[in-house]
Parts: structure tokens; sequence; C-alpha cells
């Protein structure tokens, strides 16, 4: 081969590199520009005041948003009570047993429940919840958020656990234990790494969602714990504030986005850090 | 003549259309180490296998025939007590990967949810250890996963998994086949050490 076609050659995939390393970059650029936008509107009014005052009425400076922060974590923590163990046991069915009619249909309903888009889902609620008991209430908002939460569990759960080698059910079947203590005690704990980054990923992406909580927790300018009334959270307010036409109640709501801004990403972290703690060399 | 501990009649297995094993009589002696050979495919796995009714797992599995564990019919047992009583070893070796040394040994107790005190469990696990040869290469890391041993190591671990149990009867399934020269040997040695264990005791 002469010199020239070698050359040639080179060029080409030097080329290509550039051209996939561009563009890789080119899609961190929104990322990066979310992220600098609300950092930079959202740190000036951060402080430990804002995170456990109440907000103020408008014209008033000092107010907080303690009653979404506390809503929004009781919110999403009462969706993932409900979702986390209805999503992991629907995952070991749908992992043991892949041929049969049943797994089939429910792992595509599963699939189907994932796109069907969270205002609909808030409808939903609405008119099975809200309606017949009269009135917003958080519960129904949870319940929004744990439907959407079910089919990203099921299937995590499902896909993790069809990765661990049969060898170890069969161990622990031959040692005389009984199926159900079988799949609790030594097939969900080898997946548990994969099953937890799944669970708290479910989380991160329920944490932002306002569409489904419109219409069922509602939203609340006072502070409530009470799940059965309507409760306040980070996306709801967010939205009221942004779309106010005080510029203090803007400046609020960069706050709040900067604030589930840094609880997603610290679920990131966890996720993560859970992933490397529980990891199961099979 | 020592008595019979498992007696198959004319016991048939198939897989779907697949007959594999075709009418097995045979009889066991209790206290002795007996090895099953045939050419690959002859259905000495499935054969094993169905004596602790491991095959059971297998879809579309179905047999015929009588296995006896003493003057017990298996087919007539429950699965899990066959199961306690017969123990079994894989030709590859699966220490459980989400537990210690320590924590595979008694697994069968645990995972059984048997309650056993603290020392009978040290008592429990260094005695399977050492019948499988393992005690001392392992004493000082009992507490680590039983996955970061050598494929013969973790194969030792098996054995003595299954002995923990006390089982009447160890069905092993080609042990050594996954491993290499040096631990075959090694295994293959223990396993008439343990013939001789259970025959003086």
């Amino acid at each position: 081969m002469n010199a020239v076609v070698i050359q040639y050659r080179k060029t080409k995939s030097t080329l290509f590199k550039s051209v996939v390393i561009f563009f890789s970059l080119l899609c961190t650029v929104p990322l990066l520009c979310i992220l600098y936008y609300i950092v930079s509107k959202g740190t000036k009014e951060i402080n430990w005041h804002f995170l456990i005052r109440l907000p103020m009425p408008v014209g008033e400076a000092g107010g907080g948003i303690a009653n979404a922060l506390s809503g929004s974590v009781i919110i999403v923590l009462v969706a993932a009570v409900i979702a986390i163990p209805l999503g992991i046991l629907g995952g070991i069915y749908l992992s043991e047993n892949k041929d049969k009619k049943l797994a089939y249909w429910s792992r595509l309903s599963a699939d189907i429940v994932q796109g069907i888009p969270s205002v609909v889902t808030g409808i939903v609620v609405y008119f099975w919840i809200v309606k017949p008991m009269e009135g917003f209430s958080a519960l129904s908002g949870s319940l929004a958020l744990a439907i959407m939460m079910l089919p990203i569990l099921v299937r995590i759960t499902e896909e993790t656990l069809l990765r661990i080698p049969n060898s170890f059910k069969e161990a622990a079947l031959a040692l005389g234990v009984p199926y159900h203590r079988t799949m609790l005690k030594v097939i969900v704990p080898c997946g548990l790494s994969g099953i937890l980054s799944g669970a708290l990923l479910a989380v991160a992406r329920i944490a932002g969602e306002t569409a489904p909580l419109l219409f069922t927790a509602f939203g609340n300018p006072y502070m409530n714990v009470n799940i059965f009334k309507p409760m306040q959270s980070l996306p709801l307010m967010i939205y009221n504030y942004a779309i106010s036409p005080y510029n203090q109640w803007h400046n609020m709501a960069w706050g709040a986005a900067m604030i589930l801004l840094i609880w997603i990403l610290l679920l990131n972290i966890l996720t993560k850090l859970a992933t490397k703690r529980w990891r199961v060399q099979l | 003549m020592e008595s019979t501990i498992i007696k198959s009649e004319n016991f048939n297995a198939w897989f779907g259309d697949n007959h594999v094993v075709k009418s097995v009589t045979v009889d066991i002696p209790k206290n002795s180490l007996i090895a099953v050979m045939g050419p690959s495919g002859c259905g000495k796995t499935t054969f094993l296998r169905c004596i602790n009714r491991m095959h059971e797992l297998t879809l579309g599995a179905r047999t015929e025939g009588s296995v006896r564990l003493y003057a017990d019919e298996i087919y007539d047992m429950h699965p899990i007590l066959v199961r306690l009583k017969i123990g079994m070893v894989f030709q590859h070796p699966n220490p459980f990967p989400n537990m210690s040394i320590y924590g595979n040994v008694i697994a069968g107790y645990k995972l059984n949810g048997r309650k056993i005190s603290r020392s009978e469990k040290d008592d429990m696990v260094e005695d399977s250890l050492r019948k499988a040869a393992l005690w001392m290469e392992v004493r000082s890391t009992l507490r680590r996963k039983g996955s970061f041993l050598s494929g013969g190591q973790q194969q030792r671990l098996c054995i003595a998994r299954a002995i923990a149990m006390k089982p009447d009867v160890l069905l092993l399934d080609e042990p050594t086949s996954a491993l290499d020269p040096i631990s075959t040997s090694s295994i293959e040695d223990l396993l008439i050490e343990l013939k001789k264990i259970i025959r003086s005791s």
C-alpha cells in the first residue's frame, strides 16, 4: 500500500474522530447553558430563610419555600412507598415468567404506561380520586406520580434480575430453600444495586413532574403536612410563581428551581454511590 | 453388604419429546462413593438432577418410574424435603455472591430460617470447611465474599455448603469439569477423604 493511500486513510479517520468529539461536546451545551442560567439566577435567592420560611404576600420581602419543599418531599415519598414494592414484585414476576402470556401483557402495558403523557395520568387520577373524594389532596398527587414510577421500576427490576445467572437460584433451591426465600434472600440481594439505582432514578424522574400535580395535589400557599389536603410542591410552586406578574415571585421561582435541581443532582449522585456500595460481583 | 440408600427402578426421564434417561435400575449402597460415567449427552446430569428433583425447574421435564431414598419414594415427598436430605454440587462453582465465605457455609440454615446459636454456627463453619479441605486457606478471610476465591476454592466452598446441611446423599455433577488439573485432583482427594470420614463415624 503506498504512502498516499495510508495518508488519506489517516486523514479520514482523524476527521471522523473530530466530528464525533465535536458532537458529543455539543450535547453538553444545552445542559451547561441551563445549569448556568439557573445557578446565576437562583443562587442569590437561596439562603437559610428561603428554605425554612413560608411564602410572604406580594410586596413583602423574605418569603420562603418551606411549604413547597416539605410538600414535595412528602408527595414523592408517599409515591415511592406505593410504587417501589409493587414495581419490584412485578419485576420479579416478569423476570421469572418470561414466556407466560400474562407476563407478555403486563410487560406491554408497563411500556405503554411509560409512554402516557404525564398530564393524562393527572387527569385520570383527578376523575378517579379527586372527584369522588370531593377535594384535591396530596395523596392523589402521590398516586399519579406512583403510576408514573411503576413501569420504570418494573422494567429495571426485570432487566436487573434477568442478568443474574440461574445457577444461584439452583444453588439455593438445591439446599432445600423455598422459592420465595430463594427470590427474596438470594436473587433480589444479588440485583440490589441495580434495583436500588432504578428506584432512585425513578424518584429523580418524578420529583420534577408538574403536570400530574396540577389537578391532584393542586398546590397550597400555606404549610400543610396532611396528605388528604391540597399540598404545595416545588414544581407547582415554580409554575405558579413563574407565570405570576411579580418580579419578586419570578426570583423566588428561580430559587426554587435551583433547589429542585440540587435535589435531583443529589439523587443522581446517591444512585451512583448506591450502585457502588451494593454491587455484587457475579 | 451395606444397606442401600438410593434405589431406582425402571426410571425414565424426558425433556419434551426427548427421552433422556431410559429405564435406569440401580441400587446405590450407603457410605460409598459412586461414579456415573458415560459419553456426553447420555443423561448423567439429568439422572442426578432427577434424584433431588432439580429437573422440575426445567420446563417440559417429565419422569416415570421410582426413585427411593431408603424406603421413601422421592416423588411422593415434598421437593424441599428431598433437597434437604439430598445435597448437590454443580458443574460450575456457584457460591452466593451476596454472602461471605462464612455466610455461604451456613447459607442452607440461614436461607431456611433455622435459628442456630453463634457458637453452633462457628463450629459448623469450621467443621464443614475442614471437611472440604478449605479451612486452612480461608480461616483468616471468612468475612470476605466467596466470589473472591479461585475456581477450585469456590467449588470446595460449595461442597462445604452442601455438607454443612448434613445430607444423607451428596450429588456431585462433574464438580471438577470447570477446574484446572491441580484443583481437580485436590477435589478428588477431598471426596475420598470425605468417604473415609463418613465410614469411620
